[in-house]
Order: C-alpha cells, then sequence, then structure tokens
C-alpha cells in the first residue's frame, strides 16, 4: 500500500510539474496594443451596424462579420456565433472627423480575447483586431484586419 | 585500422545520400500532409482542435506507457500538425507516459500486470513480463539485451541511466517493447532510483520536442 502511494505520489508529481513546465515555456502573445489617447466611454456610433468584409492576415481567409454597436456597448456577430462573446464596453476619442474606437471582447466560456480597433471616417469603418486564445498548453493568435459600412453587401445579404 | 579503399566508401556515401533523400521527403511529405489537412486553427474550429488536442495526448500517455504499443507516431502528427507551439505538451506527455509506464512496473506485481496485459489482448507484452518475473529482478533489464553482444550488456548495467536514456529514444526500440516495454521493465527491475530515472527520461526523450520547439515553424 505504502508503494502505491509512493508511486501515485510520484506520479503526481511529474504531471504536475510537467504541467506546470508547459505553462511557463509556452510563447505568449501579446493583445492588439492599444496607444494612449484621450478614450472616453463609447456613445458616438450607438445605435449602428456595420457590415464589415474581414481578412485574416496568417491564411488570407476572407470573413464577413457585423459589428454592432448600441448604449456604449458592442458586439461582433462573428464572436457571438462562435464562443458567445455577448456585449462589451467599447472605447471611443474623435479627431475632427474621425472617430477611432476599440473594444477588448472576451469569451466567457473559453480563454479567448479578441481586441479590435478601428476608425470610421466618412461612414466607412476600418479596423485591425487580433484573436488570441490562451490555453495552458499555447498560446495562440490570429490578426485580422477588415473594412466595412453600414450598408450590407450581397455577400452579407446572401449570407444572412 | 585499415583505410577503407573507394569500393568501400561508395557504398557508404550513397546510403548517406540516400538517408538524406530520405529526410527530405519526409519533411516534404508532412508539410503536404499538413497543407492539405488546412489545419489552420481559427475561430470557428479552435475549440475542436483544443479537444482533438487534449484528446490526442491523453491517447498518446496511454499508448505509449504500453509495451509494443506504437504511440510515437501521435505525438510525431501533433508535432508535424501543430509545430513549435505543441512541443512543450508533447515532451512534457511522453516524460509522462514513460514515468507512468515505470511506475506501473515498479509497483503492480507482476503476476497481476501479466493478467491486466492478457485482458487487455496484449500477448506479446504479457509475454516479455511473464518471462522477466521468472528471474531475479537484476536481470530483467539485462534480458531485453539477450541478443546483444556482451559488452553492450555491461555497458547496460554499469550505465544503466545513461543506457536508459538512449535506449527510450533509439528508433526501433519497439522490437524490444518499445519505451513503454523498457520503462516498465526499468520499474520491475528494481535497479532504477526514481528521481535518476526521471532525470534519464527527462534528457533522453527531449531531443525531438526540443529540435522542432527551437528550431520548427
Amino acid at each position: 500500500m505504502k508503494a502505491i502511494l509512493k508511486a501515485a505520489a510520484l506520479l503526481i508529481a511529474v504531471i504536475a510539474t510537467g504541467a506546470a513546465t508547459v505553462a511557463l515555456v509556452k510563447e505568449d502573445m501579446p493583445d492588439l496594443a492599444v496607444p494612449d489617447a484621450p478614450w472616453e466611454q463609447g456613445t458616438e456610433l450607438d445605435g449602428l451596424v456595420y457590415y464589415t468584409t474581414d481578412q485574416v492576415i496568417e491564411s488570407g481567409d476572407i470573413l464577413l462579420d457585423e459589428f454592432r454597436f448600441k448604449d456604449g456597448v458592442f458586439q461582433s456577430a462573428m464572436c457571438q456565433i462562435y464562443c458567445d462573446f455577448g456585449w462589451s464596453d467599447y472605447k471611443t476619442w474623435q479627431d475632427g472627423e474621425t472617430i477611432h474606437f476599440y473594444a477588448v471582447t472576451r469569451c466567457p466560456d473559453a480563454p479567448h480575447t479578441v481586441v479590435f480597433m478601428g476608425k470610421v471616417v466618412d461612414g466607412k469603418l476600418s479596423f485591425e483586431g487580433t484573436w488570441t486564445t490562451r490555453r495552458w498548453y499555447w498560446t495562440h493568435q490570429v490578426n485580422v484586419i477588415g473594412e466595412g459600412t453600414t450598408t450590407p453587401t450581397a455577400a452579407h445579404l446572401a449570407e444572412s | 585500422m585499415t583505410p577503407k579503399s573507394g569500393k568501400e566508401i561508395l557504398p557508404l556515401v550513397g546510403k548517406f545520400f540516400a538517408l538524406l533523400i530520405f529526410i527530405l521527403l519526409a519533411t516534404w511529405g508532412a508539410h503536404y500532409i499538413r497543407d492539405a489537412l488546412n489545419l489552420e486553427i481559427m475561430p470557428r474550429n479552435e475549440q475542436g482542435v483544443h479537444r482533438a488536442v487534449m484528446l490526442g495526448t491523453v491517447a498518446y500517455v496511454f499508448l505509449l506507457a504500453l509495451p509494443f504499443v506504437p504511440g510515437a507516431e501521435i505525438g510525431i502528427a501533433l508535432l508535424t500538425s501543430f509545430g513549435a507551439s505543441i512541443a512543450p505538451l508533447v515532451y512534457a506527455a511522453t516524460v509522462v507516459a514513460m514515468m507512468l509506464s515505470y511506475v506501473i512496473g515498479l509497483v503492480l506485481p507482476t503476476a497481476t500486470l501479466v493478467k491486466l496485459l492478457m485482458f487487455l489482448r496484449m500477448r506479446q507484452a504479457a509475454d516479455l513480463i511473464a518471462r522477466a518475473a521468472t528471474l531475479p529482478a537484476d536481470q530483467r533489464v539485462g534480458m531485453l539485451l539477450e541478443e546483444a553482444p556482451p559488452n553492450i550488456v555491461s555497458l547496460v548495467l554499469e550505465r544503466r541511466y545513461i543506457a536508459l536514456a538512449i535506449a527510450v529514444n533509439i528508433p526501433g526500440n519497439a522490437v524490444i517493447g518499445g519505451g513503454g516495454g523498457i520503462m516498465m521493465m526499468a520499474g520491475l527491475s528494481g535497479i532504477f532510483a526514481p528521481v535518476p530515472t526521471l532525470i534519464a527520461i527527462l534528457i533522453g526523450v527531449s531531443p525531438v520536442p526540443f529540435a522542432v520547439f527551437f528550431f520548427g515553424a
């Protein structure tokens, strides 16, 4: 019995040390850096929906998304479908006619963090973003860029 | 030692280039399969990939820990599919599998182990353990080297931790039980202490995952 306990303790120690080592060794990737600016709680984009066409930098995949703004919060339709991200605060600052915005959204059920940062000029929204997943054994990141307007494209209409 | 003639060197050079071509083709093939499977991790499939990685890792640990079961292929498949980012996990899982096998050999009575392997329909592994059970503990590791020259056997027994680290890492060790069989036998023998064994395994299984981690894409 004593030998079994000793063996179990050894195995637990090996597994725990292995998991801790993996977690320490894995390379972290920072989320998209948001520059210093006079960011304030966003309201300027409330009530608007932007239909965006996005490109994943790593794979070249084209994705269709909807950015929804209301009552100071933001939602990406795609994030909502994939992981039920819900609504998140968005921040803005205005530079003449340009509205800069960013939003940090997190999936409640999985370790995904998505950062969207962009601007709206003359009704056209453009953005860049990172989608980062921090599992205990690796960190994975996808970079995305995109643009859109409040008018859905034929592709958006076909998809909806 | 007499210098080798041109006729003797030529086949060696031929073998070397054949090996080089094989490695290049294998590398190209691995990349081709990876591209064909389109294993780009995207928001839509990340959860599925995560589940597959966890399932694959658990299967890898248990299969690798079993004698005569070629579990290493799962680790290689993970490394091929996900590259450097998965290397720490594959390394840790390999160490856990080896230590699991060692602990099973260390703790379980041989009769129980034979019954367990028979239950799993692993006749070859059960035979190996049953044969080992008839020998004194300190002769069980040497049993794996029945066909080896005497100087190799004495080297293994004198420098047993170095030999263990090398043995679990040698391609083709499946013939004598694979990593799982070697480690189970090491546990059964009672001549391998846990901590030095762990250190030997930490070093022994490191080359492939470390190479992928530091030099892989």
